[in-house]
């Protein structure tokens, strides 16, 4: 039996639905369930949501369903909550670009371990990745999985600047910058996709609940994905879950 | 098509209207208006929906110069507001005609004000907004606070704009120390008694660093829970009060980061958060706390009162 769930205001148009107090795929599921469920009823005057690692936060509109009548509705869809489906979306393939100018502190990761560069690329791209949730810029993934082994503290000192793409390691978490913003992380590389476009339909690469992998690239195929992208022509690798 | 052109720009002019809803799931600010009762006043007396895009300035206001005749209103913020050097009133609807110019003499009270222009701001919508989000340089005009020069187009109008006014009983005092509204936060529970005394007793300075994202506070230190000032990083909402490590409260506006991980002590409640976004570094602020349903009903207030106005 799960803990049951807990409803926590969160200011007056605001409201968190707890699903549990740990980082799990089982509670990081439910919270996904929650937002399948909910989002199916069209709710009136819920106007967004903020699924996280353990809890979904519901932003509603005051004037239109108050905090009681919301809690009210809620009960009804949620006592059967593990029932809901969670839909497979396979795994997402990450180009990634390691080491060199746009992996600078690849050298520095591997050193740390003492590994090598490439038992470092190798280890980072091995696993799949659960993307948790996002938040923190536009597109920005939490992913879960790496490899204790690749583990690194955050860099000294931030850089001012990291570009879009920018695949990196802070502590046990991996992690790919969507927009240029400055940033503490150790760059092992980078992803010429695109994970966040406003001129695109849809206009983020990736959601809560994705599993990604990361594989090697070379050079010249990251400027030939770059430019397919660029063209339009480029069509993200999927397959299924083996 | 009627446009403005930007003479000088002031410390911070964006294009905002109600903010960016609907994309926080994959981390995409809100972003919109930091005051959204001046921002909805000025939209409804120049004849605009609510929640069309206006101008926000902050601290210092722009030089505009208008193509053609029109109206306009600003609200919020009292810069000293200039028609061809003659003053004008806020809360209230000014004709413009072509070639005027439009400009501020300087702050008195508040810290942002509000311009709106009949028949709205004509930038295109990202992602079902008109809000500019700097950091990620989107929307608004260009993704960017506007510059000496821009030309802004605006909308056509279609009939001509009735002169409305404010009622001065719903113009909002600013003065420079407020007693804000709060909800008790996700984490309130997690401190001690003491933490949350020194909390709701003691006054909070407004800091320096302090911008559309959020207001950094300054004033007693606020003892962090046993767990320490990190929780597992969740949704935060508009006026989300944050503690870090230092114990120093981080009140959550418009720009925030969809998610946090420091703990959220309490939420400053919706019609509080106006207010709030008219205070300025130096300022000082105390605490206290409401209940949910009184702040509820205090939103649905507005509402009617807005309803009613016009």
């Amino acid at each position: 039996m799960r803990a049951p769930l807990q409803y926590i205001p969160s200011g007056d148009s605001a409201l968190i639905i707890k699903a549990g107090d740990d980082i799990s795929i089982e509670t990081n599921g439910i919270v996904r369930k929650l937002l399948i469920r909910i989002e199916q009823e069209n709710i009136d005057g819920i106007i967004d949501f903020i699924p996280a690692y353990n809890e979904l936060m519901v932003c509603y509109d005051p004037i239109i369903v108050g905090y009681r009548a919301l809690l009210d509705i809620f009960a009804s869809l949620t006592d059967d909550i593990e029932t809901v489906e969670l839909p497979e979306s396979g795994i997402i393939h990450v180009p990634v670009l390691y080491g060199g100018r746009n992996g600078e502190d690849l050298p520095e990761v591997a050193f740390c371990h003492n590994l090598s560069e490439e038992e470092v690329i190798h280890i980072h791209s091995l696993p799949n990745y659960r993307v948790y949730m996002l938040g923190f810029t536009p597109g920005f993934c939490y992913l879960g999985g790496m490899d204790e082994k690749i583990s690194t503290p955050r860099k000294q000192n931030p850089r001012m600047k990291i570009p879009a793409g920018a695949v990196g390691i802070a502590g046990n978490q991996t992690g790919i910058y969507p927009i240029v913003s400055p940033g503490g992380w150790q760059l092992i590389g980078r992803t010429p996709l695109r994970l966040f476009d406003p001129n695109r339909n849809p206009e983020f690469l990736f959601q809560a609940g994705d599993t990604i992998k990361f594989y090697p690239i070379s050079k010249d195929e990251y400027g030939e994905i770059g430019n397919a992208i660029e063209e339009g022509r480029y069509e993200t690798k999927r397959t299924n879950i083996p | 098509m009627p446009h403005i052109i930007i003479h000088t720009p002031g410390l911070l002019t964006t294009i905002q209207d109600q903010g960016r809803h609907g994309y926080q799931r994959f981390g995409m600010p809100v972003a919109g208006a930091m005051d959204l009762f001046s921002m909805a006043l000025c939209n409804i007396l120049v004849g605009n929906p609510h929640d069309a895009a206006c101008m926000e300035a902050t601290l210092i206001g722009p030089e505009i110069i208008f193509s053609s005749s029109g109206a306009i209103a600003i609200c919020g913020a009292d810069m000293g507001p200039c028609i061809n050097g003659k003053p004008i009133s806020l809360w209230t609807t000014m004709e413009v005609k072509k070639d005027d110019r439009l400009s501020f003499t300087g702050l008195k009270t508040g810290c942002r004000t509000y311009i709106a222009f009949a028949g709205g701001i004509d930038v295109p919508m990202v992602m079902n907004s008109r809000s500019t989000y700097l950091r990620a340089k989107i929307s608004g005009f260009k993704g960017r606070a506007l510059k000496l020069g821009d030309k802004i187009p605006l909308g056509s109008l279609h009939q001509k704009v009735s002169i409305k006014q404010v009622p001065s009983v719903l113009v909002p005092q600013y003065r420079a120390f407020q007693t804000i509204q709060i909800l008790p936060g996700p984490e309130e529970k997690r401190f001690n008694l003491e933490s949350i005394r020194t909390f709701l007793s003691s006054e909070y300075m407004i800091s320096e660093q302090s911008d559309r994202m959020g207001y950094r506070l300054t004033g007693p230190k606020i003892e962090l829970p046993e767990a320490g000032a990190d929780i597992i990083s969740a949704g935060v909402s508009p006026g989300t009060i944050q503690v870090p490590g230092n114990g120093q409260p981080i009140v959550l506006m418009a720009d925030r980061q969809t998610t946090g991980g420091y703990t959220r002590i309490a939420n400053v409640v919706s019609v509080h958060l106006s207010l709030l976004a008219q205070m300025k570094p130096g300022d000082r602020i105390r605490f206290k706390a409401i209940t949910l349903d009184k702040a509820q009903e205090l939103v649905s207030i507005r509402k009617q009162v807005l309803a009613k106005m016009f």
